[in-house]
């Protein structure tokens, strides 16, 4: 035998370098992708911003609804702490299993699942790719099996096993958790606000409707005006040395940087328009964005605490960073609040404002009614618009005003209108 | 060729792509964004230490808090009320600051006055509202103990929440000074807030800590980030709190660091006018 050993012995140690080279190279393959983007971006520059923000803070979903054992559902807010980020936390510390598509194509299972009894259900406002779960959640589904993912669904005192829904084909996947423990999850759920809600299958959309009318309070806040200076050289700034040069005409200033940088600012209204001309359209895939397009964010220098990531257009080169508050999105007429960064023909494009909120006032804790979303949409039936309306959501309207120091946020419903978000009131009139 | 040779080939082929491979899979940053913030982070501490700045060990812990809004107890409130119940001493309530002298001093260990104090104002004929105060050793020092309002688990660093026990030259309570922020409620959900490491080294950068000098100590607590006009109530932000003392000429100098936005605390807090909104 040990003969035998020393006679093979080459032949052995080869087999055995070719097993280790193969396992090594299927581990290359189902390794999670890693983002190219920010290592090359983040050495360039010294004075970078800094932010407690992580990638996986801003690609986060944006609402959590629990269905009850009686089927009926409501979404879960706090005042106190995020719920999503401090479920996010808990799952990065589970251990997933196998991936099996339970099914696809039948918008009736789909249903099923997505108002499955007993269960936390997490939304994200627009699909994303699993790439991105696996980085805010730490985990590393396979993305040639899933590709897309809007919802997570975990059901709670059932079989340990969590669902992955992606609305495109309605595919349901189920994932076995080998490793985690659902408690956390259940005492946060336990101790949340609610709002009843519903989830419906329209045209082939899934859209969440409120079937009663709930309350929410005001809030106030304190406008952080971003000094123009400092906004305008984060956004333009490039590793090489150029000089900035500056134009005046009425209420524009045009600031240039080359012959590919150009920022316009309006100081009426205080919006901040920026391209830069990059010429190669394939310089990151749409994948990449999501990485390369966080990295352009932290740079402007906003601050991110209540920054979230609400969606694409534009075939997916279009992303929308909204701020958001006690969980629901905030909207603006000029944008105030909102970054829009777009990749798109060989150009760069971020639209942005001066504008934020951060520091929030005490107000007065009066709360507005809201009515049930189907007597919002009866309202809207009867608008010749009725037929350009896609989705409806609830949020906080942020109403410019002369006085551009402080600012009362009015929670209502706004539907989306020709890709825009508007406050219903407005389509109706 | 020989077979054999064919091998040995094969063999030293695999075996550097598998350590090749093996080596990029092991060491590979998936999380480069906060790694290399980190690794600068490391550099300027170390940039620090040639500039003769001394530092304990800094935590990278990021820890959370809230913006929190408050007013100061003032006449008719909360203070003033628990003010009937005191004994054995001399008090007065102005301008929201409650001020007592002890009819006879109280003695406290010098190294540790906390021990003697935290027994004494937990009762509300020795000191109102004690049970909302805890022991803060960095704030203290020979003259004065300080006791800090709790407020969600953080301290309030400014006197807008604090009782300051006096003492004099033979380790004795004599009496003190009481400030009390009442109606605190949180105003947005819980957010996290920079290290205390990634404060220190914050002002370092911007040039707010001299050479030779000595971070004593950085506490995370609430100070006042402005004042509103409605109903006298004030927002209140966590903040880092510096000491530093210069080698050479013995100064001390305390900075307040905004956790939330990483920037220098004004003096003064900012008024707004919510006028319009009310």
């Amino acid at each position: 035998m040990i003969k035998n050993l020393k006679t093979n012995w080459l032949s052995i140690a080869l087999t055995v370098v070719v097993i280790i080279s193969l396992l090594l190279s299927g581990l290359i393959w189902t390794n999670p992708f890693q983002y190219e983007g920010p290592r090359h971006e983040n050495l360039m520059r010294g004075n970078q911003q800094y932010t407690t923000q992580s990638m996986g803070d801003v690609y986060l979903p944006t609402t959590v609804v629990r269905t009850d054992r009686h089927n009926s559902q409501s979404i879960l807010y706090s005042p106190e702490i995020s719920l999503v980020r401090e479920m996010k936390d808990s799952i990065r510390s589970w251990q997933f299993g196998r991936v099996t598509t339970v099914k696809s194509n039948n918008s009736d299972v789909y249903l099923s699942y997505l108002r499955r009894r007993n269960s936390i259900m997490l939304s994200y406002p627009n699909a994303i790719p699993t790439l991105v779960f696996n980085e805010t959640f730490s985990q590393s589904i396979n993305s040639d099996q899933v590709n897309q993912i809007n919802h997570i669904v975990i059901p709670i005192n059932g079989p340990r096993e969590v669902y992955l829904l992606s609305d495109h084909h309605y595919g349901v996947y189920r994932l076995r958790v080998s490793k985690g423990n659902f408690n956390k999850i259940i005492k946060l759920s336990k101790g949340a606000k609610k709002i009843a809600v519903d989830h419906k299958i329209v045209n082939g959309q899934t859209i969440m409707t409120y079937p009663k009318s709930f309350s929410l309070p005001f809030f106030a806040y304190q406008v952080t005006n971003q000094n123009i200076d400092t906004l305008s050289t984060n956004l333009m700034s490039s590793n090489q040395r150029s000089n900035i040069t500056t134009s005046k005409s009425g209420d524009r200033t045009v600031y240039t940087n080359g012959n590919n940088r150009r920022l316009s600012y309006n100081r009426s209204n205080g919006t901040v328009n920026y391209e830069s001309y990059v010429g190669n359209d394939e310089r990151h895939t749409t994948e990449q964005l999501y990485s390369y397009f966080y990295n352009r964010l932290v740079k402007t220098g906003v601050q991110l605490n209540n920054v979230r990531f609400d969606g694409t257009s534009d075939h997916q080169r279009s992303f929308t960073y909204r701020s958001f508050v006690d969980g629901f999105p905030i909207f603006n007429d000029n944008g105030y609040g909102t970054i829009t960064m777009q990749s798109k023909d060989g150009t760069e494009r971020c639209k942005m404002s001066q504008y934020s909120v951060q520091v929030p006032l005490p107000i007065d804790r009066q709360e507005v009614k809201l009515p049930p979303s189907n007597v919002i949409l009866d309202e809207l039936h009867a608008s010749p618009r009725f037929k350009d309306l896609k989705g409806i959501r609830v949020g906080y309207l942020w109403k410019t005003s002369d006085n551009n120091k402080v600012v009362k946020l009015t929670p209502t419903y706004f539907v989306k209108y020709r890709g825009n978000w508007v406050n219903y009131e407005e389509v109706i009139k | 060729m020989n077979f054999k040779r064919i091998q040995w080939i094969f063999l030293v082929a695999f075996l550097a792509f598998d350590i090749v491979v093996g080596c990029e899979l092991l060491f590979q940053n998936r999380f480069t964004i906060s790694n290399s913030s980190q690794n600068r982070q490391a550099t300027v501490l170390k940039e620090m230490r040639t500039d003769s700045i001394s530092y304990g060990t800094l935590s990278k812990h990021q820890p959370t808090a809230y913006y929190i809004s408050g007013s100061r107890s003032g006449d008719g409130g909360q203070l003033e009320q628990e003010m009937a119940k005191l004994h054995n001493q001399t008090s007065r309530f102005v301008n929201t600051q409650l001020t007592s002298e002890f009819d006879s001093p109280v003695k406290v260990s010098a190294e540790h006055p906390n021990q003697r104090l935290d027994r004494l104002i937990k009762r509300s004929r020795n000191v109102p509202l004690g049970e909302a105060y805890q022991y803060n050793r960095q704030l203290s020092d020979k003259k004065t103990v300080v006791y800090t309002q709790m407020v969600k688990g953080q301290p309030v660093l400014s006197s807008d929440g604090q009782i300051r026990f006096h003492l004099n030259s033979n380790h004795e309570v004599t009496g003190y000074t009481q400030g009390y922020l009442e109606n605190t409620a949180t105003l947005q959900q819980r957010m996290t807030a920079i290290s205390q490491q990634r404060a220190v080294v914050w002002l370092y950068r911007h040039n707010q800590i001299p050479n030779n000098s000595q971070v004593r100590w950085a506490i995370m607590g609430y100070t006042k980030l402005l004042t509103t006009n409605n109903r006298n109530q004030a927002v209140y932000v966590p903040t880092w709190v510096v000491q530093i003392k210069t080698k050479t000429a013995e100064t001390v100098q305390r900075l307040n660091v905004n956790a939330f936005n990483s920037t220098v605390m004004k003096t003064s807090p900012d008024t707004v006018n919510m006028d319009s909104i009310k």
